[in-house]
């Protein structure tokens, strides 16, 4: 009977090409436009790291000034870097599984051909444990070891991007490499890695791509090198490279890895312990004010997602729902234009159901089709949207994505049919029979 | 026109009318919210900047040259560059800069008037080099432009000169937008007057800008700002900002890479234009309105289509209601207005529906923070392209039912 | 009032020809009610088509109320249709959207009177078929004998003086029947000529003239009494 019933409802299909088309795009748009959009949104909003995203906290300590609150807008809030000084204090620290304090900065490199001119790229400088704290994947060879934190071996990681052009993609392990007068020793290739939103350091770009190179943080001194990301000051300080070291300037990020609740504890202990330390010093003037903020807690601090986004994210769901009112329209025309034919089996003995279903099969077909093509140019539109917005993703539609999508668009084309198709079942038998 | 008849008749097909209603008015929503939205980010990439924007270019060198760490040879090499650009044909004048207008990066500091208990305000500020105002491009009000007694000298200690950012027991002129005047002295009388930093650094303010953007146009106060007197030359990067003679821009823009790697060959050399510059900053804006612009005009296409579809069915489902009215003497064209004026009549009501609903979403959007308000004109010419998109979407089928032949009347079955 | 002289009408489908009307010639007078019989398929309806305009035949001539309407535009069409021609269909094609005021009214809509002119009209165009009370009502609301009355009330709302009724009496009983033929009759006293096509010879007696087709051609039994269609053979009129 079913299989009847879709040869019939194919049939009706075909017998209206153009409007069928009309049908199946419209529903196709409307998914296409709220899948990219809702999954857009997703990314964005979305959390970057799952699994552990509740163990890795961004740390913030008050080494403000004492006259003058951090921030104009928020009284209460500490600074959002931490000094040189603290930060490396802070790695003394053996709580934490993994931490490591980082900025960036930009260097001249210079490529192993030399026929191709020197380029400036950002540099993240970091502590080995960067790789592991943030489950950053490798193509060739690994991270430094923490030996390696302190010199003098000079070694670099780049990314996937980065190995691809200065090295062709090939193993450059073991390869050197040129920065400003220094040369490094490539020690890994990071597999294509593109945490989105640029969590661990959403200053200046929350969805700027990761640094092409990774270099243990001592080298930055040994080059004298600055950073080149937000640095923010209230105590003049002596000028030359050390200075800003020694200074009370905050620009430096600082990441722990704190998998159980004791740990978080003794941390935050520590954090207290060390402020305290430190005004007996005669430094850290205003009250204990450091924050332990996990991953979602700091790009919601951050205001990663603008209220615009969520704006769209409406507009593209009332897209679907315009599509939606549309396809019931025509689908209710299309059904009732055939109320003669519709009489005709009635009166030879089609029951209620039978109509009602032989019409919603019709509307699956058109949602099937609709979800198919849908997706295809959902992924279009993804595309589409991270070009647009410069972001990279790595997953950019998940199975998850994929199965509310044929979920969606069928479910949306059932809905849509089941006013018309009620509406043609309770046509009664022998209608029209005479007058057509 | 027959508008009782029509009226009464569209609701004996309640359903279909009020779909089309429904779907006419959501449309009109959507679309009016995102042209609202494109409006206003059109407006905010396209307000004045203060500075000659067309024909500014942007330069960065960086040395990598190991000479460049030697004494005094970044400062060398800095004049002559300075030198050496002014001197290139086509070239109205140029300066250095610490960190680029409208780039979304910039350095901010705190500032009080000088001598009070008040708590700093933060201030956006640039490091220029002589002939910053002129090549800017921006309009001086009151006061002078920078003098060469208000510049540190150059050939002092290279590093200090550089990171000249607060130093101590120091006053240095200094020139303010007008906004930022007004904010410390709502009296107008900011010329001549002096502000303070951390540590006792006071500025006197010798001239006031009508207006310039700082590096965040996009931020709460785009206008906030001072422009300290420097020679913002380091041994890792120097900024100049070069302003062509109007017409003169394509070719400065090509000769200024070679012309400074020709001058100093151990560097990086980046030449950009600020208006490449500023649609950067803004992309994420030129981004949503594309997106937002192909929303509107997908939307009014499926809807469009929609009515089409929609009125063909009621075209073929009436055949016969044609034929008779054929037969009782309408000609083409009455059964072609027909068609139109119950559009006309379905489209008014879901325009009216519609107004509505775009209020309603407006309202909605806006409380999340995201959805500037409704302009009336926007808001008319939506209309009329939603009556003509409903006029068009039924005159097809309308014209195809007008094709009846009215013996269709007669036949039986 | 209508005379038709030597018209054909061949309908032509890829194989076939089907001469639906030839060398059809007839002439009806003003103020006659001619009923037309005929087997199916004998070109009573084409004829009927032809006679209102409604279709276009291959030759001959067609004059109309004094006017040569063989060769008339689409639209000089639509308006002989509208101001001379009232037609009563078997199956009434009430237009099911609009209720029984608005349908009689469709006919004057395309005349471009005045509201009250119409209004006045209508009302004594339903009081002619006694279904002034019913006016607000739906065609789906009326019984068939009703809804016929409504299409009777406007075929003759314009005043046209010829009324062509395709088997108005087809689709009802025959009790409703005769009111409707009563109705025509008093609509032919009052001066409009009818010409109905009809399968019912009791009816078709009612009328002052009556013709059968027969193939596409005209045997007029007021002139020529031709010979029965079917045997008349004594054995035949024994039983």
């Amino acid at each position: 009977m079913l299989l009847y019933q879709l040869r019939l409802a194919l049939k009706s299909i075909r017998r209206n090409p153009v409007l069928s088309t009309v049908m199946v795009l419209g529903i196709a748009l409307g998914i296409a436009v709220s899948m990219s959009f809702v999954s857009a949104y997703y990314i964005i909003s979305g959390d970057p790291i799952p699994h552990k995203s509740d163990k890795l906290f961004y740390v913030q300590l008050d080494s403000w000034n004492p006259d003058n609150p951090f921030s104009d807008d928020d009284p209460t809030e500490p600074p959002n870097q931490l000094t040189y000084m603290d930060a490396m204090a802070l790695m003394e620290s053996d709580i934490p599984t993994y931490h490591t304090a980082m900025y960036k900065t930009v260097m001249v490199i210079h490529p192993p051909n030399d026929s191709v001119q020197p380029t400036q790229e950002e540099i993240r400088m970091c502590f080995s444990d960067f790789f592991s704290l943030f489950d950053v994947p490798f193509d060739y060879g690994g991270p430094w070891d923490s030996a390696a934190d302190e010199g003098p071996e000079p070694v670099i990681v780049l990314s996937a991007e980065t190995n691809d052009e200065l090295f062709g993609g090939e193993n450059s392990v073991g390869r050197t490499l040129r920065l400003e007068d220094q040369e490094f020793k490539v020690i890994g290739v990071l597999a294509p890695w593109h945490p989105t939103p640029k969590y661990y350091d959403p200053h200046n770009g929350s969805f700027d791509f990761a640094e092409p190179v990774f270099m243990p943080i001592h080298w930055a001194r040994e080059m004298q090198v600055v950073n080149s990301g937000n640095t923010s000051g209230w105590k003049p300080y002596d000028n030359s490279y050390e200075g800003k070291l020694q200074s009370e300037a905050v620009w430096v990020q600082f990441w722990a890895q704190l998998d159980t609740q004791e740990q978080e504890e003794r941390y935050a202990q520590f954090l207290t312990g060390y402020a305290e330390e430190q005004r007996a010093a005669g430094r850290f003037q205003r009250p204990n004010n450091h924050r332990l903020r996990d991953v979602n807690a700091w790009l919601e601090f951050w205001g990663v997602v603008d209220p615009s986004q969520r704006a769209m994210v409406i507009i593209a769901l009332l897209f679907l729902l315009v599509c939606a009112v549309n396809l019931i329209g025509i689908l209710l025309g299309k059904f009732l234009s055939r109320a003669s034919e519709v009489g005709v089996r009635r009166a030879l003995g089609a029951s209620r159901m039978w109509i009602f279903s032989l019409h919603l099969v019709e509307c699956a077909l058109i949602g099937i089709a609709g979800s198919v093509i849908g997706l295809a140019l959902s992924l279009a539109g993804v595309s589409y949207i991270q070009r647009l917005f410069g972001v990279q993703l790595d997953n950019p539609l998940d199975m998850t994505m994929l199965s509310v999508g044929i979920g969606l668009s069928l479910l949306a084309a059932l809905v849509a049919g089941i006013y018309p198709a009620w509406r043609i079942c309770r046509i009664a038998p022998g209608m029209h029979l005479k007058t057509q | 026109m027959e508008f009782g008849p029509i009226f009464r008749s569209l609701f004996q097909n309640r359903a279909r009318t009020w779909l089309i209603v429904l779907e006419i008015g959501l449309t009109l929503a959507v679309v009016v919210n995102c042209l609202v939205l494109i409006r206003d980010q059109q407006a905010q990439i396209g307000r004045s900047t203060g500075m000659d924007e067309q024909n500014l270019i942007a330069v960065t060198s960086v040395p990598f040259d190991p000479a460049f760490q030697e004494e005094g040879y970044s400062v060398a090499s800095y004049e002559q560059d300075l030198r050496e650009i002014e001197a290139m044909p086509g070239v109205r004048s140029v300066t250095s800069i610490l960190q680029f207008p409208l780039s979304g990066s910039g350095s901010a500091t705190g500032r009080r008037i000088a001598g009070s208990e008040d708590q700093r305000t933060t201030v956006p500020y640039f490091l220029m080099g002589p002939d910053a105002i002129d090549t800017l491009g921006v309009e001086l009000v009151q006061g002078r432009t920078f003098e060469p007694g208000d510049f540190p000298d150059l050939h002092d200690d290279d590093e200090e000169q550089a990171e000249e950012e607060e130093d101590t027991d120091h006053v240095t002129n200094i020139l303010v937008t007008q906004y930022t005047a007004d904010k410390f002295f709502p009296d107008g009388d900011a010329l001549g007057k002096q502000i303070e930093g951390n540590n006792n650094n006071v500025d006197t303010i010798v001239g006031i800008v009508r207006l310039m953007h700082n590096s965040w146009p996009l931020g709460p106060d785009p206008e906030n700002l001072m422009i300290h007197p420097s020679h913002p030359v380091n041994n890792r990067q120097t900024r100049y900002l070069v302003r062509t003679e109007p017409g003169r821009f394509d070719e400065v823009f090509v000769a200024l890479e070679p012309k400074l790697r020709e001058v100093e060959e151990g560097r990086i050399v980046t030449v950009r234009s600020l208006s490449e510059m500023k649609g950067n900053y803004y992309s994420s804006f030129t981004s949503m309105n594309q997106l937002l612009g192909w929303i509107s005009v997908l939307l009014v296409a499926v809807t469009g289509l929609g009515i089409v579809g929609m009125t063909s069915f009621s075209v073929t489902q009436r055949t016969r209601h044609i034929g008779t009215r054929r037969a009782l003497g309408a000609t083409r064209g009455d059964i072609v207005r027909w068609f139109l004026v119950e559009n006309w009549i379905m489209t008014g009501i879901g325009i009216a529906v519609g107004v509505a609903l775009t209020f309603g979403l407006n309202y909605m959007l806006a409380s999340m923070g995201g959805v500037p308000q409704i302009q009336p004109p926007i808001l008319l010419v939506s209309i009329l392209v939603m009556w003509l998109m409903g006029l068009l979407a039924a005159l097809i089928p309308a014209l195809r039912g007008s094709l009846v032949q009215p013996v269709i009347a007669t036949r039986s079955v | 009032m209508l005379t038709m002289q030597d018209v054909r009408k061949v309908y032509r489908t890829e194989h076939v020809e089907t001469h639906a009307l030839s060398h059809f010639s007839i002439a009806v007078n003003e103020g006659e009610f001619v009923s037309v019989m005929g087997p199916s398929g004998s070109g009573k309806t084409t004829f009927l088509n032809i006679a209102g305009l409604l279709d276009a035949f291959d030759e001959g001539t067609y004059t109309l109320d004094g006017v040569d309407v063989s060769r008339l535009s689409d639209r000089e069409m639509s308006k002989v249709r509208n101001e001379k021609i009232g037609f009563i269909f078997q199956t009434f094609n009430l237009i099911p959207d609009l209720n029984v005021f608005d349908n009689v009214d469709v006919p004057l809509r395309y005349r471009g009177l005045g509201a009250a002119s119409r209004k006045q009209a209508i009302e004594e165009a339903l009081a002619t078929v006694g279904l002034s009370a019913r006016y607000k009502h739906y065609p789906s609301q009326l019984s068939g004998g009703q809804q016929q009355r409504v299409a009777i009330a406007r075929a003759l709302v314009g005043q046209p003086k010829l009324i062509l009724a395709d088997e108005p009496t087809g689709n009802l009983d025959s009790a409703m029947a005769s009111e409707i033929m009563d109705l025509l009759e008093k609509i032919n006293s009052s001066g409009a000529t009818v010409v109905m096509v009809t399968h019912d010879p009791e009816l078709a007696n009612r009328a002052s003239r009556q013709i059968h087709l027969l193939d596409g051609k005209l045997i007029d039994l007021a002139q020529e009494r031709p010979a029965p269609l079917y045997d008349p053979s004594p054995a035949g009129q024994a039983v």
